[in-house]
């Protein structure tokens, strides 16, 4: 077990500069998720850390020990690739033992280590046949039992699950976070996706264009986004957005005034601004802006209602009878101004609500 | 074109596949239906060119002369023209007349294939012709053909370097010595060649046939021909390994000066260099002329002829005097037709007068069929006398061959139990169809039955045509002998022979098992060196690192591109132990120059580097495009596993190349296994046929040794057997490569 640090970490493929300087440190144990939209340079982090990719500029540290230099053998780490990688030539038991063999540790500790990852991660049926003989899930499986037979320091994930069938993904994020409570390795996981993000996460770094976002519990990157994208990026459905001006000393968008907040209510008249509110902080009832409802995403008991508002088009979760309504029907949208987030121009959050804590505590004592 | 026939290199396979079709389209094709009017009768000939040209102006006048007769001239490719004859006519499927030299004339007055002409055209006639044109076509007491033309060998000389022809050989080797040196030689000519022996041979008083019926090629003066030849080129007088193409490049570029050949040869002379003809000397030990022998061009008549009558006419139009004179103005021929020679055109022909001259001493090719094997026989002596050996052994081992090749004598035998096994095996496959149609019909599944062989039909009817018919003939003429035109059904006694060894010892290379071993030797080698060269090359290719791939790709294949028998001469000539380039760069390095095919492992080697070059291309493409296949997160996953490079070679690289690689091997394999182009043009089995591999041998024995095709089939059958064999060995491992992927 070890840490692992990168420190102003570059990577350019010629002119394209793909990774812009990330610093970023993992503590041992941890489970860091590195989050981003696809092409944001999230795999060439983990390939730059596990020395598959050469590093332009920067230092990348594991256990305190610059392995800028290092081959990957050297680097005791574990990987599993999106593509399992597994040698189609070899049987499973074959794929687990290969690192083991190469390091010529003995056979009896090859055999025990061996069914010992196996009967960890269940695939002990299978250690005569092939992969190809194998489904997706024990593809999976299999590839990442061959990362831990040799008990390396660091374990890199690169998109796991991203061919898994959604019910399996689920089940397999499980064994994964349950997989980390028992080695208790450092892991770095990288992944799209922020649902999966937020549920494995100890800490979750989000990355954009080759530059780190933000960093932090997944709860903190939800209610305190550092800025827009993060704002954007977290959370399902997406926060809306409108953007707007300070008028009359209130947020002003097309129509929509919402007051502003305690602590940004010196701002100037006609400082440009973004409204951020997440779907469930919206509400639907009298007196708000009104508008049609263009889809409705039905889930039984709660929806998302899809409503073109003059400022735009919000979404609004609602729960109950609200989540009959058809799309056609008019409704009228509210906007809490305790519940939103502002972003400057640059995208940087000015205000974010109380957190969920906070919020609860709140709720109980207005009751 | 030298009528004895260099054959060029052809697959024995296509060979055997066109004679089959022959058969096959005799036994189809209708005859002609008689007495239309006006009567067409059919003239086959294998003239090209100059002469070709001169035959269709005869024909056209012969035509307006006889406008009731029509002609259908047909040129056949020399190669296959008399084994074409030889089949078609029995069948009642030839020509009515044809035109071909008298060396095939004894087996075809036998075997009723030409009709004797000497009762049919009158004692005038006869004596129109130079007597020693007339002489070759008597056989049996007959006289078979009427003479159109002949060849001869003569000695050509660039009149540059020589003032006056030699008169006799002291004088040749005189005048030759003075003109050799610093790359120049004072004569040229294919010395291993046995027709172009035969003026030394006959002038020494060698021996071909002793009236017992015995071969003469260790007789007294037959030792001393040899023994004159090693002579000449030790001297350095004659280039080393000569062969037409330097023969006719030396003489152009002036660096030869006197060349021994036949009027055939006037057509390669370059513009520049003038040059005449004269008759070859004296043999100066004997006192006798340096004889060669005369290749007589004869029009016969078809035993088989539809309109004898009209084909008679034709022919004696051919051969007489306006015919004749045509042939020598656009031809160049020299003509048979004495009448023809007192015209004052060819009067002052000295290059036609000169052939004229030396036919004074010519002599016909012995009419035997054993004659075919003299050929190989004495091209065998030769070939050891040029290399060093001793002329007394290279005669001894030449007589040893000549018995070796001769064609087997096993009587005949009844065909009949091997017809009811044949025709047993036929009823249990027509049963099984049967069963098998009933079943189909039973379960009502007709239409679709219909439907779905009437889609496979063509593929298949063709595949039985171009394949299966000629594969069964090829099959069943291995139970044959096959002699003048006959095929005399042996059963296994061809099998037996071959496989029994009672003819050589296992160690000659004749031996079955001998060319076996070559073979498998030729196989092996080759193919390690293919699959090292490819994917050597490959993985460089391969490399994400390299720049200007596509140019490297396209220049690697290349030598695939090419046509593989432009590239087997290129080969030969780079190995040629005098104007060779691999010589040229040893000498460079101040090395001694080799005789590349003088010895086994030389000539082997140079045979391997042909097919190394030639093959490496396919392998190289196979294992690049496997590789390319391979994922680049293998060889991450292994890296991170602890891989290094030669690791990840063996463990990821290796193992899935096998899939690709495996079956392209064993495809490789056969492919090399019959790799008759390079064997054949290459090292052309020497020395002594000792490189031969099984293809090649069986090529011999079929087209160089008295057409023992039935013998030949029996080799083509076992080489079929064998790759049979190894074909389902090799799928074996093929399938247990596959399971991997
Ligand atoms: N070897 C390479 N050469 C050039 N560009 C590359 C290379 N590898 C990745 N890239 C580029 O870098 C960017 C980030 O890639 P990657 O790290 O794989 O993104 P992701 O965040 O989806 O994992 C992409 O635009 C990709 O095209
Ligand atoms: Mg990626």
């Amino acid at each position: 077990m070890a840490s692992v640090e990168l420190e102003k970490v570059r990577k350019s493929f010629g002119d394209a500069h793909i990774v812009k300087g990330v610093s970023l440190s993992v503590a041992t144990g941890e489970f860091l998720v590195l989050v981003g939209p696809s092409g944001c340079g999230k795999s060439t982090c983990l390939r730059m850390i596990a020395g598959l990719e050469e590093i332009t500029s920067g230092d990348i540290r594991i256990d305190g020990q610059r392995v800028n230099d290092l081959a990957p053998r050297d680097r005791d780490i574990g990987m599993v690739f999106q593509s399992y990688a597994l040698y189609p030539h070899m049987t499973v038991k074959e794929n687990l033992a290969f690192g083991l063999t190469l390091r010529k540790v003995p056979k009896t500790e090859i055999d025990a280590r061996v069914n010992e990852a196996a009967k960890m991660l269940e695939i002990e049926p299978l250690l005569a046949r092939r992969p190809k003989e194998l489904s997706g899930g024990q593809r999976q499986r299999v590839a990442i039992g061959r990362s831990i037979v040799r008990r390396p320091q660091v374990f890199l994930f690169d998109e796991p699950l991203s061919n898994l069938d959604a019910a399996l993904r689920v089940q397999m994020r499980a064994e994964i976070l349950s997989l980390h409570r028992r080695l208790g390795t450092t892991m770095v996981y990288v992944t799209h996706d922020q649902v999966e993000a937020m549920t494995l996460a100890t800490r979750i770094a989000v990355l954009n264009e080759g530059v780190l976002q933000q960093v932090g519990p997944p709860a903190e990157l939800f209610h305190h986004p550092a800025n827009r994208f993060v704002a954007g990026f977290i959370g399902s459905p997406s926060m809306n957005f409108f953007d707007g001006v300070v008028a009359h000393g209130a947020f002003e968008s097309n129509g929509l005034t919402v007051a502003l907040p305690v602590g940004v209510q010196g701002l100037a008249e006609g400082t440009p601004l973004t409204l951020g509110i997440r779907p469930h902080d919206v509400t639907l009832g009298e007196g708000g802006a009104m508008g049609g409802i263009q889809v409705v995403e039905s889930m039984g008991w709660e929806a998302f209602l899809h409503v073109q508002i003059a400022a735009g088009r919000v979404v609004a979760r609602v729960e109950g009878a609200l989540a009959q309504s058809k799309s056609g029907d008019r409704v009228s949208v509210k906007i809490d101004s305790a519940r939103i987030h502002l972003f400057d121009a640059d995208g940087r959050t000015l205000v974010s609500p109380q957190d969920a804590g906070e919020r609860g505590l709140s709720a109980r004592a207005s009751a | 074109m030298n009528a004895l026939g260099f054959s060029r290199a052809r697959n024995a396979n296509r060979k055997r596949f066109l004679m089959a079709l022959a058969l096959l389209l005799s036994v189809t094709s209708l005859a002609p239906v008689a007495n239309a009017s006006p009567v067409t009768i059919r003239l086959w000939h294998s003239y090209r060119g100059g002469e070709q040209q001169a035959l269709d102006e005869s024909v056209k006048r012969f035509e307006a002369a006889h406008p009731d007769i029509r002609v259908e001239s047909l040129a056949n490719p020399y190669e296959s023209f008399a084994s074409k004859l030889s089949t078609a006519i029995p069948n009642d499927n030839g020509p009515d007349l044809f035109i071909f030299a008298d060396d095939r004339l004894g087996g075809w007055a036998k075997t009723g294939i030409v009709a004797p002409l000497d009762g049919k055209v009158g004692a005038a006639k006869w004596a129109s012709f130079l007597p020693q044109t007339v002489k070759p076509l008597s056989f049996d007491g007959h006289i078979w053909g009427l003479p159109l033309a002949f060849k001869t060998l003569a000695l050509f000389y660039n009149t540059a370097l020589v003032k006056a022809p030699p008169k006799t050989t002291d004088e040749l080797v005189r005048l030759a010595q003075s003109r050799t040196g610093s790359g120049s030689f004072g004569l040229a000519y294919t010395a291993d060649n046995f027709f172009n022996h035969a003026p030394w041979y006959l002038g020494f008083g060698g021996v071909l046939f002793y009236p017992d019926g015995r071969v003469g090629l260790s007789s007294p003066g037959a030792i001393q021909s040899f023994a004159f030849v090693q002579d000449l080129s030790r001297r350095g007088i004659l280039p080393k390994e000569p062969d037409d193409a330097t023969v006719t490049r030396l003489f152009n570029q002036g660096h030869a000066a006197m060349v021994i050949d036949g009027p055939w040869f006037a057509a390669e002379i370059d513009r520049s260099i003038h040059y005449a003809v004269a008759p070859l000397p004296v043999v100066s030990a004997t006192g006798k002329p340096a004889s060669p022998f005369l290749n007589d061009e004869a029009v016969y008549v078809s035993a088989k002829a539809l309109h004898p009558r009209e084909a008679l006419l034709l022919a004696e139009y051919l051969a007489g005097t306006e015919s004749a004179l045509i042939r020598a103005a656009v031809g160049r021929q020299v003509v048979a037709s004495k009448a023809a020679w007192t015209d004052p055109r060819l009067q002052h022909d000295l290059f036609l007068n000169a052939f004229r001259q030396q036919a004074e001493t010519a002599v016909p090719i012995p009419k035997r069929s054993e004659m075919l094997d003299v050929w190989e026989a004495g091209k065998l002596a030769l070939k050891m006398v040029l290399r060093g050996s001793t002329p007394k052994a290279a005669a001894l081992a030449a007589e040893h061959r000549f018995y070796a090749i001769n064609p087997l004598s096993a009587p005949a035998k009844s065909p009949l139990p091997y017809l009811f096994l044949l025709f047993g095996l036929a009823l249990g496959i027509l049963a099984l169809v049967i069963r098998w149609l009933a079943g189909v019909a039973r379960r009502g599944e007709g239409k679709r039955f219909r439907l779905g062989w009437s889609w496979a039909a063509p593929a298949m009817i063709a595949t039985f045509i171009l394949i299966f018919v000629p594969f069964a003939i090829g099959l069943g003429l291995s139970f044959f002998r096959h002699h003048e035109g006959h095929f005399i059904f042996i059963g296994w006694a061809n099998f037996g022979d071959i496989l029994g060894q009672h003819r050589f010892r296992l160690t000659e290379p004749l031996s079955f098992y001998y060319s076996l071993v070559v073979t498998v030797a030729w196989t092996v080698v080759n193919l390690a060196i293919h699959v090292t060269l490819g994917l050597g090359l490959a993985l460089l290719l391969n490399k994400p690192t390299l720049k200007l791939k596509a140019v490297y790709r396209v220049l690697l294949i290349i030598p695939w591109a090419v046509p593989n028998y432009i590239t087997a001469l290129l080969w030969k000539g780079m190995f040629h132990e005098q104007f060779g380039a691999i010589n040229a760069m040893l000498k460079l390095l101040g090395l001694h120059p080799v005789a590349w095919f003088s010895s086994f492992g030389t000539a082997f080697f140079a045979d391997v580097c042909t097919n190394a070059w030639l093959g490496f291309p396919f392998m190289m493409v196979v294992c690049l495009g496997a590789l390319q296949s391979i994922p680049r997160d293998l060889y991450e996953a292994a890296e991170v596993d602890g891989a290094g490079a030669w690791a990840q070679f063996r463990h990821v690289t290796l193992p899935l190349l096998q899939p690709a690689l495996i079956p392209a091997v064993l495809l490789g394999m056969v492919w090399t296994f019959n790799a008759f182009n390079v064997i054949y043009l290459v090292s052309g089995g020497a020395p002594d046929n000792r490189t031969d591999i099984l293809i090649a041998e069986a090529y011999r024995w079929a087209f160089q040794r008295q057409e023992q095709f039935g013998y030949a089939a029996a080799y083509a059958a076992l080489i079929f057997v064998i790759l049979l064999g190894w074909s389902v060995v090799s799928q074996r491992i093929a399938r247990r490569a596959e399971a991997v992927r």
